[in-house]
């Protein structure tokens, strides 16, 4: 298989991951409240009305992240099919879409985490029942680290063809 | 191995280290909280005994909306109904639509105990249209969305059916089931937001033509159907204020009650009011004005989402007081008096009303009655003489109010008592409203032709207004009663004067010359201006501002001579009401003067001329049994709190979300308190083994206009506490309702700042005499939601007396409240968690409160500050997760946090052990024998800790390993077969 499209394949599913990341964020809810039969979304998370902030503001920045990782993957996407083969630029985004994708995971996972912990924080816990992770939780962080594994192969593009060309005076040394 | 390969290594190390380093700091960061959640906490309780007492507490939960609900109307006495078939229109009174509580800390419950509206009405006995009521449970509706600025669109959405819903079909079917239909109309409330002033569908759209308290587009459909085709309709209001209800006016509608938010069990009372059963006669009072109108209220632009500014440039949030002392009644009543509304005109079904009555709708105060009363005023009395208008009064005199109830109908029932006073007023002189609340008190229950007399003794300090800026430039700020005509007048409502035999039940008094009170009257302490800085150029009277802790504190008013920090407001005044009713607030700016000196926390002041207090002293071997019973300032008190260990007493502030720490050294066990402003929600074991009851709403309680039913729910709370083994309760509310679109006024009591502390304060006496202390909440000015969290309020000190603080002063002075949660936001510029004036002059000095104060949830950043809060008053922080590390000298203390910190462990243990003393003292049960349930924590917290540890090692150790033969097989190993 060509190398462009099994970078196109790798970045794809980069690209579809932190999609459903960025989907799941805003449409799955990620504790829910027995007592109050409640469920807590991202979105009540980050509109900081009632809560002190701590979360919050990192998960601004965590989504901002998601964005900027979701749009480099997009753009590897993009040229690959567009057949522009710049190595160096497939290198820069990849690693930008890389290190976002991972960034905003962490974020946002451990916004969750601080959140959900505080069961009387009034982000969230306006009352003291029964409080549980929902999915949104796990699957935002799970797909924000697809994207960040997935665009691997395009961060180490230019290294790759060094070690192929490497790889080539190695075997043509072998061969003198 | 390749170099590809090696980043790749590498870089999956570098993230591994970086995941477990960050999540091994937020789970430090978190170590109180994860412990929090990792203990069960279980209840041994007798479960007959606390059968026995939810069964107490349900009944007077029913007992409050039965005496709660307000009727409105009764045309042609359709009420109470002659029969018991009944179709139920409307989705709000679905399983899913109907609304028992009010959203944020006080919902909760369980679940399982709620009387939905329709089964309600089956228990009472009532045959209702199982089609209709099916029909509309299968729409499919449900209230989504949570509480926050961003979610308006979605949580106040309104649902009903469409104009599709109501076939002739459908309709001739409910025809023929019964010829009466009842209509519900319910509205969301919530902490967190005020309501919204559109109006949105069941998609979300809005309608700007209406407010969320307007009658919705497919309620008006309703109306329209339900109003053709049926003889008798009745209207019942399930909100936390009364709506705007011009519509039923319209002489179709029948009958209409509000009954707020119900509780979980309040619904079969409501269908008890209905027809009758077992005598239910309904006898509940409006604390609130209804208006057909919101937007004539003044505090109206200054509400809400659109109200709550921004300062431009460096952020923070403001809300301006406008309306001064102008709120709900006293506003429509001194407008009415100023011939405001004389020109106003409304053509509501072809009815013309004028002036006052085009206005407002039901007067505060109002509430209807299957019987009639009959109202005297006997007398007004000065011991035993009867007072006229030349009876020479002191300032020190307590008056006496002689009243005749008498039942004049052919039910029995109950009804208000309602004393208002009307002061003399100058042109341009202290605001005084033209009517204020005096006395109120409610009847036992009269049979037909009987009569109650009350005498209702005042003080004539009662009658004083508080003049911040020297108004009358008699060369004294502080509280007045002026000269001038006097009148007392009973009265059915805030508006009408009650008439027997064409006269009007009132009694004047004039006094020739006024008194000046700069002594509190119950406490003898100084008064004087607190929170204004003021100087009277024509006087000479000034004061300034004292706020020790703040940098630089701005006069609550907003007023100041640099124009760094002048706020320029105008406030509403009665010398030119058309000229300063108060208009959309334009945003202003904060520079970075202000932002540096008034909005920023600053480091903590410390004393060089402090000395080290002692602690952990040895000394003495005291337990707070010592000292129970003992005055606040006995010495025994210092030498208790200098036992402890400065780290003892820094985690007992610092630790004191939902409980306080035990110490066992003094005997001062771990206490557990428990959210919910209408029952205990937080802390309580969910299920059937330790479920709290859910009850009305505050409003309800207020509407009852008996405060023995306030005392009763603060007893019925402290019952449930101690089979609970909850010590302490975030509640009663002791803000006021500045607007209906308040989004938390089902926690508060009233418009009127003295029925809001009536209530509080015999809610406080109940519990607090009964083994559960209330941090009233949220003292003071947090009177809207929106926007909350460090906000500034402007205001005058005026108002701020005598409404937003008035429950407050009212729950220490007569409740002897001993715990205050304080407001999360800013009185005038000051946090208020940091004000010194506010806890320590105010509340403390001039009112004589002893105790603790908690903030709100605890906020860092600019909202609150631990260091500042414990020099201003604030005693505690309210967080489960904080240690004493919150404070900025942990570890190196200095003498002015020492004795701070000490001085709010006194307040602390004081709160403790003075609700022990008065709960033995009054109920004559030791404290021990009292307790019926026991709270116990399985703390299954200490297996994360060692676990975390060993993760960090072990992975520690892999990536070190996986680095080294990365390194090894990349280069050295390489590097070697090459040369080799």
């Amino acid at each position: 298989m060509k190398e462009n499209v099994k970078l196109l394949i790798w970045q794809g599913i980069a690209s579809v991951g932190l999609i459903l990341a960025l989907i799941f964020a805003f449409a799955l809810p990620a504790f829910f409240l027995t007592g109050g039969e409640r469920v807590i979304t991202t979105f009540e998370m980050l509109a900081n009305a009632h809560g002190d902030g701590v979360a919050s503001g990192g998960m601004v920045f965590g989504l901002i992240l998601l964005f900027v990782g979701l749009l480099s993957s997009l753009a590897i996407v993009v040229l690959l099919i567009l057949k522009i083969n710049k190595p160096l630029i497939t290198m820069i985004l990849g690693i930008v879409s890389g290190l976002s994708s991972l960034a905003s995971g962490l974020l946002l996972g451990l916004g969750y985490f601080v959140s959900g912990l505080s069961e009387t924080n009034p982000i969230i816990g306006f009352n003291q029942g029964e409080i549980g992770f929902m999915a949104g939780t796990f699957l935002v962080l799970g797909f924000a680290v697809v994207g960040f594994i997935c665009s691997y192969p395009a961060a180490l593009i230019v290294l790759h063809h060094k070690d192929l060309a490497d790889k080539g005076v190695v075997l043509e040394e072998a061969k003198n | 191995m390749k170099r590809t390969t090696a980043v790749i290594n590498f870089s999956t190390i570098i993230m591994l280290a970086s995941l477990l380093t960050v999540a091994t700091k937020v789970a430090m960061d978190n170590a109180l909280m994860i412990d929090s959640f990792l203990t069960k906490q279980t209840i041994n309780v007798d479960e007959h005994e606390m059968e026995e007492l939810r069964a107490q507490g349900k009944e007077l939960a029913q007992k409050i909306v039965e005496d709660g609900s307000v009727l409105l109307k009764n045309q042609d006495n359709v009420l109470p109904l002659k029969s018991k078939r009944v179709n139920i229109f409307g989705w709000c009174a679905s399983d899913n639509g109907f609304l028992y509580q009010g959203g944020g800390s006080s919902e909760g419950g369980y679940s399982a105990d709620k009387i939905s509206l329709y089964q309600a009405f089956r228990d009472v006995g009532y045959e209702i249209n199982e089609q209709l009521a099916s029909d509309y449970n299968r729409l499919g509706y449900r209230r989504e969305g949570a509480p926050d600025q961003n979610q308006h669109s979605t949580y106040y959405r309104t649902y009903d059916a469409g104009e599709d819903f109501f076939t002739e079909a459908r309709m001739s079917q409910a025809r023929n089931f019964s010829d009466t239909a009842i209509m519900v109309f319910s509205r969301r409330a919530t902490e967190g937001d005020d309501l919204p002033k559109v109006n949105y569908d069941e998609s979300g759209n809005p309608d700007a033509s209406r407010n969320y308290l307007s009658l919705s587009k497919k309620e008006a459909i309703m109306v329209k159907h339900v109003t053709n085709n049926f003889d008798k309709v009745i209207c019942l209001f399930n909100s936390s204020a009364p709506m705007e209800m011009g519509f039923v006016d319209y002489p179709k509608i029948d009958a209409a009650m509000y009954i707020g938010y119900p509780g979980y069990y309040g619904t079969t009372a409501v269908a008890k009011l209905l027809c009758g059963e077992n005598g239910a006669n309904p006898s509940g009072h409006l604390s609130d004005t209804a208006a057909y109108d919101l937007r004539t209220a003044p505090s109206f632009v200054n509400t809400g989402l659109d109200a709550t500014k921004t300062y431009k440039e460096r952020g923070g949030r403001y809300t301006d007081y406008a309306e001064d002392i102008y709120v709900g009644y006293k506003w429509y009543e001194t407008a009415d008096a100023e011939g405001y509304y004389d020109d106003v005109g409304l053509d509501i079904y072809k009815k013309e009303r004028r002036g006052y009555d085009a206005i407002v709708q039901y007067p505060f105060g109002y509430g209807q009655s299957y019987t009639t009363f009959k109202h005297t005023f006997e007398g007004l009395y000065k011991g035993d003489t009867k007072v006229s208008a030349t009876t020479p009064i002191d300032k020190n005199d307590t008056l006496t109010a002689r009243v005749y109830v008498e039942n004049t109908g052919n039910v029995a029932g109950k009804d208000a008592v309602q004393l208002y006073f009307t002061p003399p007023y100058t042109k341009g002189g202290i605001e005084k409203s033209a009517v204020n609340l005096l006395e109120f008190r409610k009847t036992e229950k009269l049979e037909p032709g009987k009569t109650q007399i009350f005498n209702i003794d005042f003080k004539v300090s009662d009658l004083a207004s508080y003049d911040a800026y020297d108004k009358n430039n008699n060369g004294f700020m502080g509280y007045e009663v002026e000269s001038g005509n006097y009148v007392i007048s009973l009265r059915t409502d805030s508006h009408h004067v009650s008439v027997v035999n064409n006269a009007k039940q009132e009694e004047k008094f004039t006094l020739n010359s006024g008194f000046t009170y700069d002594k509190d009257t119950t406490t003898g302490a100084e008064v004087k201006n607190r929170f204004t800085t003021y100087s009277n150029s024509t006087s000479g009277a000034s004061s300034t501002i004292h706020e020790p802790q703040a940098t630089y504190a701005i006069s609550i008013d907003g007023n100041d001579s640099n124009s760094s920090y002048n706020q320029g407001i105008t406030y509403l005044t009665r010398a030119d009401f058309a000229g300063t009713f108060p208009k959309s607030t334009e945003i202003r700016r904060m520079d970075s003067t202000m932002y540096n000196n008034v909005f920023r926390v600053h480091d903590p002041f410390n004393d060089p001329n402090d000395t080290m207090p002692v602690t952990g002293s040895t000394s003495t071997s005291l337990t707070l049994n010592d000292v129970k019973g003992l005055p606040y300032d006995d010495p025994k008190w210092e030498q208790l709190v200098s036992q402890l260990d400065i780290n003892t007493m820094a985690e007992l502030i610092a630790h004191g979300g939902f409980g306080t720490n035990a110490i066992p050294s003094i005997n001062k066990p771990r206490c557990t308190d428990s959210d919910g402003g209408t029952g205990f929600t937080s802390g309580v074991v969910s299920g059937d083994g330790g479920h709290a009851v859910k009850y009305p709403a505050a409003n309800v309680l207020a509407n009852t206009f008996d405060i023995k039913l306030a005392e009763l729910w603060g007893h019925a709370i402290g019952n449930e506490g101690k089979a609970l083994g909850i010590q302490g309760w975030y509640a009663p509310g002791c803000n006021v309702h500045r607007s209906p679109l308040g989004g938390r006024n089902f926690e508060y009591f009233s418009e009127d700042g003295k029925m809001c502390g009536y209530f509080v304060a015999y809610t406080v006496k109940g519990c607090t005499e009964n083994g559960v202390y209330a941090y009233a909440k949220h003292f003071a000015g947090n009177d809207s939601d929106e926007g909350r969290n460090g906000q500034f309020k402007w205001m005058t000190e005026q108002s701020l007396r005598e409404i937003w603080a008035k429950p407050g002063e009212l729950a220490v002075k007569i409740g002897g409240a001993n715990a205050f949660m304080i407001s999360v936001d800013r009185v005038g510029s000051v946090r208020a968690t940091g004000s010194y004036a506010l806890l320590t002059s105010l509340l403390r000095d001039e009112w004589g409160f002893h105790g603790s104060t908690i903030t709100d949830y605890y906020q860092a950043g600019d909202t609150n500050d631990i260091d500042e809060g414990i020099r201003a008053g604030n005693d505690l922080c309210l967080h489960p997760g904080l240690s004493r590390t919150v404070f900025a000298d942990n570890g190196n203390w200095s003498a002015t946090t020492v004795k701070y910190i000490k001085n709010s462990v006194h307040n602390i243990l004081f709160t403790y052990i003075d609700t022990v003393h008065r709960t033995e003292t009054s109920t004559g049960v030791s404290q021990g024998e009292a307790q019926i349930g026991e709270m116990t924590e399985d703390n299954q917290s200490g297996w994360w800790r060692p676990l975390l540890t060993g993760v960090d090692i072990g992975a520690g150790v892999l990536l070190a390993g996986w680095a080294t033969v990365t390194v090894l097989f990349t280069w050295v190993l390489k590097r070697k077969k090459v040369t080799a």
